[in-house]
């Protein structure tokens, strides 16, 4: 009969010779496993003459026990010590160029159309759709537009082919619509006032392309039909959106202007937000070749000319059976292409149609 | 329109703000500045007064050392005679001439000091008209009238220079397209008096009668409101005063001769033109106001012959056109040196005939540009009157008695009369209005009031008739002077509903996924080249094209994004930028019948459709700096599409499309259907498709080689608005199984002809609701299938509410679907 003794002490040396946790578990194998000498002799404890069955089983499994307890410790140990070596192993610069995880952008238009839209849901209004394809009926008519307007010309105005019979002069020839402003006119159609609507949407001009024009721009129009609008309204209201849009409170300039579609016409200027007003350049705003100490943004002028506006004409009202001596409204439009110009700074509106993506990616949704 | 400040200021009373000042007044109130230059000597009527003035040559011998320079003793009203070096040689003793001093600083910023010129003491410079920017003439030095004395400022004489207002006059003002119209708005503005001084009345001198020279015959009254002429005799034509020819120059206008720079001053002041004929030329004395006969010939003053068309109104003599109406006169009847009688029209035509003439032409003068505004009936006796006096005392001649004064329907349109309610300008402006304020800004502008209880019978002048006709264009004559104290005041917006739409809301959604999948958003145009629509397949009569294009690239109008896109594509690939994942929401046009009405029930004038275009290329990311990322292949492509239709609640249902249009790659363009909404009433066959959203494909190669892209690419088409309908409203909870799935494998053999997408939706059709799912995990090709065929290997996940399923369940569901496919396809089940 092997002594209990000697096999404890062989088990716990070879136990002990193991350096890795893998060493380790082979020698748990070879002691403590099924086929492990104590462990045998422990299994066959039935075999031995019974008085000695008490004592070998009960040295026995201290023995075990204590192997066990030693392996578990053991275990632990060299295992911290190989999870400590091989995170100091696994290092990876983390500064080398990163996986790359695809990251669209929306395009400038529609952030900037998205915060215009945001602004005035904000005022409770209502943002509405409108069709690009229009008749003169809509496009001016309606729009208290007579005929002989320049606007109202093949030569200022995109006819559609087929529909162009006395282009300039029949209500029913139709055109891509030069304004936003043919909106107003859908949404009366439907709607009873109160109405409190903007439109953002896409028109078209004869022009040539350039820096400044384009034949396609976008445009969002306002309109608010009440009873007991004023100019005072169309005013405090632009001075809450372009605050707003621009940031601070900014006062607003009305200056009289002509438009067939409103009276009194105003154009809106809003004081520079660069300068405040002040028409001097910022202290920190580029002072590269060419720089000079006025704005370059209002070009010194301390205002931006910012939008077209006015009391609805009642002609209008009356082309789409609103009772002026009722409500009166005001509305005004203005250009979003223009806003995202002014907002991110950069001259030339062909950048936002060319899609060049190294300007698409620059505006990756920054308000 | 150029006004030269100084000259508008003669004609309003008090002292006139400065310019900086009656510019803002001006833009405030609706005649927009758009720039102030200072034009000839600045501060011509101040500092620099003392130092231009006439002189006298009182006598002058050549320069000792220079053949071409004379030394000048000039007389400026000095005791000693100023000794000036000058290298004209066009003048003599005794003549007067324009004289800068040392001090002085010419238009060009140059300063005039004592000099030397080879050798010789000069003190100033004799002045030539160009360097006074009152022509190009540098032919010699200008030579004055023997009556100004010498040492008076020159400016007295002539105004040397002004500050110039550019002014924006809008359409509904052709009263500004003259001086007074200006004068009278800035004294309107700045709380002063217009002054244009008493209308001279027409005073005949000579002994003959206005019928001794012309007859008028109206023929066109249409076109003509009213036609007034009359002649005058002993005509001296020659130049024009020197202050005549500076106000002529300063407002952008060349000097011809005195009878041509009254008839175009009288224009600049009054903005009514005048034309003058030679009478001796005018065939027949006769002036008939006719349309012209088709392609009849005029040879104009620019010596250009053109053609006119039976809509264009001519003044003609006897023989011929003599002037395209109100635009430009021919060159026969021209006043000319030696013109001595001459007969002078001031007439009111049709602004809109007018215009189309010009237009059709593309011929435009002063005269056109304004008349094509629509000039009132009343101003041509205004200008008439002017223009009498002014060629009475410049030009020496004899006004005739008479003055011939048709009018269309024998009389002239009554001014209009407008009842203004006093409650109006308030209710619209939010401003309060003293009664005694508004009146008097209504009589500066020349209106009449007559004020009852709660309003005033206005009566506009002739200057405002056209423009100002209802109370409202009243209230803007009120309010465009009061702007300044207009409050700022938030309505309280009483229509509620702040919340985007249904369409704007997934708009707005899809943007935002597809920018989370990698997509950059680009914007297009929506006018592309000719026959683009035709080229992807569209039908010519779908087509909608312009019928009056600008350039060849943008003649119609998109039938789909994909061509703009693969032109972004190409321009980028081109620009180094070879991986390209783009999208954008944009609209497309397809022509529609006319009586089209939209869903609102308001007429639609095309179809048009929002859809979202994705164009993919390149690759889709994932890369490594020293690994490349996922290429863009069909899956990719589709992967794209359904999960932009995931996001907008969508479980996309992709059937293949087996013969797309030719611009698409015929083996690899899928349609993506929303799943049949409620198969079991739908009456379709199990498995059909339910509404179509969009399609998915690669462009075929060819298409994509003829825009110079050589690597494939792909492209995603959904319609919003199917996409919008196909969603079910407001998505609800549905409980899900607490219990164990049961996923089995079956393996089919499959004809090449049947598509995986059709095979999925006939096993979860014949699945019903114990099948969760249904993917395919692996598509076999080769022995031991046989040719033509294909193994697809597809796991089924089995579930069931509130149980586990029982072996035999799964089982049966099983074999239902295995029956179906076989049914179906053909499908034989691999053991
Ligand atoms: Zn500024």
């Amino acid at each position: 009969m092997a002594d209990i003794e000697q096999l404890a002490r062989d088990a716990r040396a070879e136990l002990e010779a193991a350096t890795t946790v893998a060493e380790l578990d082979a020698a748990k194998v070879r002691h403590l496993g099924k086929s492990g000498p104590l462990v045998l002799l422990l299994g066959d404890i039935r075999n031995l003459p019974p008085e000695d069955r008490g004592h070998v089983g009960k040295e026995g499994n201290v023995a075990r026990r204590q192997l066990e307890e030693y392996v578990a410790a053991r275990g632990a140990e060299l295992a911290d010590a190989e999870l400590d070596a091989q995170v100091a192993r696994d290092v990876v610069d983390m500064t080398l160029p990163a996986r790359a995880v695809p990251q669209g952008t929306l395009h400038l238009l529609t952030q900037t159309r998205r915060l215009l839209e945001d602004i005035f849901l904000g005022m409770g209004y209502a943002v509405i759709d409108a069709p690009e394809v229009e008749s003169e009926w809509y496009g001016f008519s309606a729009l208290n537009t007579p005929v002989g307007h320049p606007a109202r010309n093949p030569t200022d105005t995109f006819y559609i082919e087929g529909h162009d019979a006395n282009a300039g002069a029949n209500d029913d020839a139709l055109i891509l619509r030069t304004q936003t402003s043919t909106a107003q006119l859908r949404t009366m159609q439907l709607t009873k006032p109160p109405l409190y609507v903007v439109h953002p949407g896409r028109v078209y001009r004869r022009d040539d392309i350039d820096a400044t024009h384009s034949d396609m721009f976008h445009q969002m129009e306002a309109l608010a039909v009440d009873e007991g609008l004023t100019l005072a309204h169309l005013k405090g209201t632009m001075e809450q959106f372009l605050g707003t849009l621009f940031g601070g409170k900014l006062e607003i300039r009305l200056r009289t202007h002509f438009f067939p579609f409103t009276e009194p016409s105003v154009e809106a200027d809003v004081q520079c937000f660069n300068c405040m007003g002040s028409g001097r350049a910022p202290e920190g705003d580029a002072q590269g070749e060419g720089a000079s100490d006025k704005c370059r943004v209002c070009r010194g002028e301390g205002w931006i000319e910012i939008m077209g506006a006015g009391m609805v004409d009642p002609n209008v009202f009356e082309a789409v059976g609103y009772d002026a001596d009722r409500v009166s409204g005001f509305a005004f439009g203005i250009g979003i292409d223009r806003v995202a110009m002014l907002r991110h700074d950069f001259p030339d509106l062909r950048h936002l149609f060319q899609n060049d993506l190294r300007f698409v990616r620059q505006f990756p949704g920054r308000p | 329109m150029i006004v030269p400040y100084a000259w508008l200021t003669e004609y309003i009373s008090g002292d006139a703000p400065d310019i900086e000042h009656a510019a803002e007044l001006l833009t405030i109130s609706g005649t927009a500045v758009e720039g102030i230059t200072q034009f000839g000597v600045a501060d011509a009527g101040g500092a620099q007064a003392a130092h231009f003035v006439v002189g006298r040559v009182i006598e002058f011998e050549p320069h000792p050392d220079a053949d071409k320079l004379r030394l000048v003793q000039v007389d400026i009203g000095r005791d000693a005679p100023q000794q000036i070096v000058c290298g004209a040689s066009n003048f003599a003793q005794g003549d007067t001439v324009a004289v800068v001093l040392p001090g002085g600083t010419m238009p060009d910023g140059m300063q005039i000091r004592e000099a030397k010129l080879r050798g010789i003491d000069s003190r100033g410079m004799m002045m030539s008209e160009r360097e006074l920017g009152l022509s190009t003439n540098h032919d010699g030095i200008m030579l004055l009238p023997g009556d100004w004395t010498p040492g008076t400022p020159l400016h007295g004489h002539v105004p040397l220079g002004d500050q110039l207002l550019e002014l924006e006059i809008t359409g509904n003002r052709p009263d500004c397209l003259g001086v007074y119209g200006v004068a009278r708005e800035l004294a309107v503005a700045a709380g002063l008096e217009f002054a244009p001084g008493a209308l001279p009345e027409l005073a005949p001198t000579g002994r003959s009668h206005v019928s001794d020279f012309v007859s008028v015959d109206v023929q066109a009254g249409d076109l003509c409101p009213r036609y007034m002429a009359t002649a005058f005799t002993d005509v001296t034509v020659g130049p024009s005063p020197h202050w005549l020819r500076a106000r002529l120059v300063q407002a952008g206008m060349r000097s011809i001769n005195n009878v041509v720079d009254v008839t175009n001053y009288v224009m600049l002041l009054t903005g009514q033109p005048l034309h003058a004929f030679d009478s001796d030329q005018v065939a027949g004395r006769q002036i008939i106001v006719r349309r012209a006969t088709e392609d009849e010939p005029i040879t104009t003053l620019d010596d250009v012959e053109r053609k006119l068309t039976t809509d264009t109104l001519v003044i003609a003599d006897a023989l011929r056109p003599a002037v395209i109406a109100g635009i430009m006169g021919a060159a026969h009847v021209e006043v000319t040196a030696e013109t001595t009688t001459l007969v002078l029209e001031a007439a009111s035509f049709d602004g809109l005939s007018v215009q189309r003439t010009s237009r059709r032409m593309g011929l435009r003068s002063e005269s056109s540009s304004r008349f094509e505004k629509g000039l009132d009936p009343y101003a041509p006796e205004l200008a008439l009157r002017l223009a009498a006096r002014l060629l009475t005392d410049l030009c020496g001649a004899q006004l005739v008695a008479g003055v011939i004064d048709v009018q269309a329907g024998g009389a002239l349109p009554p001014l209009p009369v407008v009842e203004l309610p006093a409650a109006l300008a308030p209710r619209m402006l939010g401003i309060d209005i003293d009664p005694t304020d508004a009146e008097a800004t209504l009589h500066a502008l020349g209106y009449a009031t007559e004020a009852f209880d709660d309003h005033w019978r206005v009566t506009v002048p002739h200057w405002r008739m056209f423009d100002t006709t209802r109370p409202i264009d009243l209230v803007e004559e009120l309010g465009r002077f009061r702007l300044a104290e207009v409050p700022s005041v938030l309505p309280a917006v009483t229509s509620g509903g702040a919340l985007l739409t249904g369409p704007q809301r997934l708009r707005r959604l899809l943007e935002d996924v597809a920018v989370g999948l990698g997509l950059h958003e680009v914007v297009t145009y929506g006018l592309v080249a000719p026959d683009s629509a035709t080229s992807l397949g569209v039908d010519e009569e779908d087509v909608v094209r312009l019928a009056n294009p600008m350039t060849v690239d943008h003649a119609e109008l998109r039938t789909s994004l994909a061509p703009s896109h693969l032109e972004v594509a190409r321009r980028n690939v081109a620009a180094g930028t070879t991986d390209v994942a783009i999208f954008e929401v944009g609209r497309t046009f397809h022509a529609a019948p006319d009586g089209t009405l939209g869903a609102d029930g308001l007429p639609r004038f095309a179809h048009e459709r929002d859809v979202l275009a994705v164009l993919l290329t390149g690759e889709l990311g994932y890369g490594r700096w020293d690994a490349p990322g996922v290429p863009v292949d069909a899956p990719a492509a589709v992967g794209v599409a359904t999960a932009l239709l995931a996001a907008a609640g969508i479980e996309a249902d992709v059937r293949a499309l087996p013969n797309p249009p030719q611009w698409l790659h015929p083996g690899q363009v899928a349609q993506l259907h929303a799943p049949l909404d409620a198969p079991a009433t739908s009456g379709l066959p199990a498995g059909a498709p339910g509404p179509l959203v969009g399609w998915v494909g690669a462009l075929h190669p060819r298409f994509t080689r003829a825009q110079s892209v050589e690597q494939p690419v792909y492209v995603v088409h959904l319609d919003l608005a199917a996409i919008e309908s196909a969603r079910t409203g407001v998505a609800t909870f549905t409980a899900y199984s607490e219990f164990p799935p049961v996923l089995e494998d079956i393996a089919v053999v499959l004809g090449d002809d049947v598509s995986g997408g059709a095979v999925l939706a006939a096993a979860r059709a014949a699945g019903g609701e114990l099948l969760e799912h249904v993917t395919v995990f692996d598509r076999y090709v080769g022995a031991p299938v046989e040719a033509g065929h294909h193994s697809l290997a597809l796991r089924l996940t089995f579930r069931a509410h509130g149980r586990t399923l029982t072996d035999q369940e799964t089982a049966d569901v099983r074999a239902t679907i295995v029956t179906a496919l076989a049914e179906r396809f053909g499908a034989v089940l691999r053991s």
